[in-house]
């Protein structure tokens, strides 16, 4: 027999002397660990999927380009706000065609926007 | 009376059955069955019991989340000797800076006499065994920390009978080889 195979049979096996119960007590309190942390991992990934769910979708966002255009378009084009309903100057008078008339060319209603100058022309001849 | 093996096994698969109907406690009696030798394995791999314990806690902990799966294609101590293996290997690996290192070498050389010097003897071979190949490694750990004979490491870990006595063969050169150096 070689010298490393006796030094390989010297390693039998020691009776160890380990407390059973306290072993299992330890087992129990890694176990319940364990399925803690698990629980936490499954949630987490949960909440995360959700969150990229909703961002991808963007599940409530407003309609960003229809409430820009309006807020951009039409803010102030019909003027009912209580500050302004009295308000009669000849330059809000200008600013309300000026901009309703881009309006009605940016929607494309030439004609409607001609005909809505010729108006205009005819309410300061009659200012006049 | 003692029991068979046959006998042995079929009460672990019995008390495997009433673990996957939900019984708990089987649980419990499996792991105190085989707490003692799964302790006494990693001791003799570790020669530190606290390493040894934690290291059977692993297992058994292992063992709880896979036992739901266990299909009762084998007996229950091979599928025991095997995620004992496995956790063995990975103690190894994590291990392996320390050993290359030797940094518990240098303490322990300064300590070392006669009253210490079996169990220097044992931690320079279990240091030399962790840096041999896996499949050699996984071979002699079972043969001396398990005392297992060749068939039943080559149901464990896959390999042929032939095959196992072949890595064993290498690992005991390899391992004379180094010790010899040191």
């Amino acid at each position: 027999m070689i010298e490393i195979e006796k030094k390989i049979m010297l390693q039998k096996r020691e009776a160890v002397n380990t407390n059973a119960d306290e072993f299992m007590r330890e087992l129990h309190s890694k176990i319940e660990t364990s399925n803690t942390n698990q629980q936490t991992f499954f949630t987490s990934v949960a909440m995360v999927f959700i969150i990229l769910l909703l961002t991808v979708t963007q599940f409530g966002a407003p309609n960003l380009e229809l409430d820009n255009y309006l807020l951009s378009r039409t803010e102030n084009l019909i003027e009912t706000d209580f500050w302004n309903l009295n308000s009669d100057s000849l330059d809000f008078e200008y600013q309300y065609f000026n901009n309703m008339a881009y309006f009605l060319m940016d929607e494309g209603y030439v004609w409607e926007a001609i005909e809505f100058l010729d108006q205009l022309k005819l309410e300061e001849e009659k200012s006049l | 009376m003692s029991l068979t093996v046959k006998d042995e096994m079929k009460n672990d698969h019995e008390l495997i059955k009433l673990f996957q109907k939900g019984d708990k406690d089987a649980y419990d009696r499996l792991v105190r069955k085989y707490l003692h030798n799964t302790v006494g394995f990693f001791y003799t791999i570790t020669g530190d019991m606290m390493v040894a314990e934690d290291l059977a806690q692993d297992v058994f902990l292992k063992l709880f989340k896979t036992l739901r799966n266990f299909r009762f294609q084998s007996a229950f101590s091979t599928y025991l000797y095997r995620i004992n293996l496995n956790t063995a290997n990975s103690w190894f690996t994590r291990n392996k800076w320390k050993n290359l290192l030797h940094l518990d070498q240098i303490i322990n050389q300064q300590k070392k006499d006669t009253s210490v010097a079996k169990e220097w003897l044992n931690k320079e071979l279990w240091d030399a065994i962790s840096k041999l190949p896996k499949k050699q490694r996984s071979v002699v750990v079972m043969r001396v920390a398990e005392e297992l004979p060749y068939k039943e490491i080559s149901t464990i870990t896959g390999m042929s009978e032939n095959t196992a006595k072949v890595n064993f063969h290498h690992a005991l050169q390899t391992l004379k080889e180094v010790l010899n150096n040191d």
